[in-house]
């Protein structure tokens, strides 16, 4: 397997005032096509910080980071944004999704983006909606379903159009234990079928068990790498 | 994203805040029908002074004319103050007569078309029992077509025959002056001419007491003499002082005045005190382009003759409604201004509303371009419809005031179109949509630049 994300030497510092917060020290990471890779971290250990910087929201202070290849700490903003609509899907912790939209149409949010048509998109959404099991809640609003039913439509939005890599930040903060290993073993299951690259990131350690790999992140550093195989 | 999904996306939002959408569009409405009532006023008035000045004669023409004193049309008041000092010092008055010469000059003045003196007198026209008073016109024959004289029957004066033309009422001024119902005719135009110009025999004479017993006649006296009318044609109705005058080739009336001043020396003993004939009170200059007309003007002030053309009149009339225009207009404008920043305030608050949305947007890759097409299409939007309702509102508005302002004024002359007081042009219409959508979408461009810059990061972090 080639690695599709290559991170080297990445530094992310922040200024408040006059002081200087080290969010990532050194950053030195690669994550193969198809691996369910975990960033596992306290909070404020950096994690988030390096998955905001792997989707290109916001630019390392040092180091690069390539992702299929291309340098994305290079590009301008309008080419990040061609890059995440071709390559990149999102599952939020807070869902996210669009109150005036039904699920359909939320689903359909990254492919009407890509300038697909109704018909081709809403095919696909509603294709996607049902591998999730919301074959019947299409047309209803966000807040007309649950926390877990949400973040299933969410999914479907994140895998909608085939994406290399989906990011999953904190997917399950907002769900409860039950609901979450649903909503886990979903998103898994799905990466895994389409051989898809899956980056979690959590703070749980029942939800880093679902990885293949799971990267423990502590003060902006690397702390451990943990290779699990199931 | 296709165009298609991004009107439907921009329509969704605005319908989601009705409401708010609703009121800035009445901003808008209220801004842009201001501005469209006020300018459809100011044009409207400029019509009705072209009309009202149409009415008096052409617009190319100039009168020259020795009672007015030489002056300088963009002094003043232009050309409607009227020296008076041909009354305060009578004939004698400074003002030189217009000569041969003189016309001579003036037609070879750039942009000159023609020129003709005008000689006046009045008579009488007999028909058998009935009379009428006429006010006859010397005039070059030749020049008549570029005068604008247009023959409803029969033809102009051709070269230097005896013809007369007449003014469309004077067959109806005559009268019998025997008759008990001679001051009971009717109102003018309702009633069929008593004479055929044309066919009846018709004399005219300059003896104003032509019919009645002469009670104290000297042997000498010889009674004016009659001339026998030849008529050449009636000269279309024109609603102006044409309808009233009649027309004859300016050498016959001199003939004819020279024979009177003859008769006059013969009857009395002593020459008139009438020198009708040394040079011209009065002439008309035709200009072939209406710009040309002030610098014709200028020319023949500097001549040192006073002239009155109506373009002058029109210029200062134009000026003043310019003014009023401009002032109706920024009015007008004012509230469209204020409608621009309504536009603004509700595109910012929008962005406050929807920073969660427009960062997922982004996430989910949503091209930076397109952010900025949504916002600048709702704004936009905003505009087009307030403009659209706001037009049809001032169609209204325009209609109103017509039927009002007719209803109060009444209807002019008969026949004429009623005047209207505002009046909405094709192009004031599309240019106030046009306007509008403009206005909107420069109110939208910094709302929609500022949703374009929105940091993604800030605006999908979980709070």
């Amino acid at each position: 397997m080639e690695d599709i994300i290559e991170i080297k030497n990445v530094k992310k510092i922040y200024r408040v005032g006059d002081e200087k917060i080290i969010a990532l020290d050194d950053i030195n990471l690669k994550i193969k096509q198809g691996e369910l890779c975990c960033l596992l971290g306290t909070s404020g250990s950096g994690k988030s910080t390096l998955l905001n910087l792997l989707a290109g929201l916001e630019k390392p202070s040092s180091g690069s980071i390539k992702i299929k290849g291309i340098n994305i700490e290079l590009l301008n903003e309008k080419k990040l944004v061609k890059f995440r609509q071709q390559h990149v899907g999102f599952v939020f912790q807070s869902y996210n999704l669009m109150s005036p939209l039904t699920a359909l149409e939320n689903v359909c949010l990254p492919l009407t983006f890509k300038g697909i048509s109704k018909r081709a998109r809403e095919k696909e959404a509603s294709k996607m909606l049902k591998s999730v099991g919301l074959e019947n809640r299409l047309k209803h609003k966000p807040s007309q379903m649950s926390g877990g039913q949400q973040q299933r439509v969410g999914i479907a939005r994140a895998f909608v159009g085939d994406p290399e890599i989906v990011f999953a930040d904190e997917p399950t903060g907002n769900l409860d234990s039950k609901t979450t290993k649903e909503v886990m073993e979903l998103i898994v299951s799905m990466a895994k079928k389409n051989n898809q690259t899956l980056i979690i990131v959590t703070h749980d350690q029942n939800i880093a068990k679902f990885a293949n790999r799971i990267v423990h992140i502590f003060d902006g550093n690397i702390e451990k790498i943990e290779q699990l195989n199931y | 994203m296709n165009s298609i999904d991004l009107v439907k996306m921009g329509f969704k939002n605005m319908w989601r805040r009705k409401l708010r959408t609703i009121l800035t569009v009445l901003g808008v409405l209220i801004g842009t029908a201001s501005i469209v009532v006020m300018l459809s006023l100011g044009i409207g008035m400029n019509e009705s002074f072209k009309k009202q000045l149409s009415r008096m004669g052409s617009l190319n023409v100039i009168n020259v004319d020795i009672n007015i004193m030489p002056h300088r049309p963009d002094s003043g008041g232009g050309g409607m103050v009227v020296h008076s000092s041909g009354f305060m010092s009578g004939r004698s008055s400074s003002n030189k007569k217009i000569d041969d010469k003189a016309l001579a000059a003036i037609s070879q003045l750039e942009g000159v078309e023609a020129v003709t003196p005008l000689l006046r007198t009045h008579l009488m026209l007999v028909s058998g029992k009935l009379m009428a008073h006429v006010s006859l016109v010397g005039i070059d024959p030749d020049t008549l077509e570029a005068f604008d004289y247009k023959v409803e029957k029969g033809s102009l004066i051709e070269g230097d025959s005896n013809g007369i033309l007449f003014g469309s009422y004077i067959a109806r001024s005559f009268y019998n002056p025997r008759s008990r119902m001679r001051y009971m005719y009717g109102p003018m135009g309702e009633q069929e001419p008593l004479v055929d110009l044309l066919n009846d025999r018709i004399v005219m004479t300059f003896d104003s007491s032509y019919g009645y017993r002469r009670s104290t006649s000297s042997e000498n006296y010889r009674r004016p003499r009659l001339y026998n009318v030849t008529t050449a044609g009636i000269l279309e109705e024109g609603r102006n002082e044409k309808d009233y005058s009649a027309y004859i080739s300016i050498n016959e009336l001199k003939k004819m005045l020279q024979q009177k001043k003859r008769d006059e020396r013969n009857n009395t003993g002593r020459s008139p005190a009438s020198s009708l004939l040394d040079g011209y009170e009065r002439a008309m200059v035709k200009v072939k382009d209406i710009k040309d007309v002030e610098d014709v003007q200028n020319a023949i002030t500097e001549m040192g003759y006073g002239s009155r053309s109506l373009a002058d009149m029109l210029e200062s009339m134009k000026k003043q409604s310019r003014t009023i225009q401009l002032i109706l207009g920024g009015i007008g404008a004012v509230s469209l201004f204020v409608a621009a920043l309504g536009i603004t305030n509700t595109m910012i608050m929008s962005i406050y509303e929807r920073t969660r949305e427009i960062g997922i947007m982004k996430v989910l890759g949503c091209m930076l371009g397109n952010i900025r097409k949504l916002f600048l299409f709702e704004a936009g939007m905003i505009g087009a419809f307030g403009g659209v309702i706001g037009l049809l509102f001032s169609l209204g508005a325009s209609l109103l005031l017509n039927s009002v302002s007719t209803g109060l004024m009444g209807r002019g002359m008969p026949g004429d179109e009623p005047t209207q007081i505002s009046i909405i042009p094709a192009w004031l219409a599309a240019a106030s949509i046009g306007f509008a959508i403009l206005v909107g979408i420069i109110a939208g461009f910094y709302p929609a630049r500022r949703a374009m810059k929105l940091s993604a990061l800030e605006a999908i972090k979980t709070d």
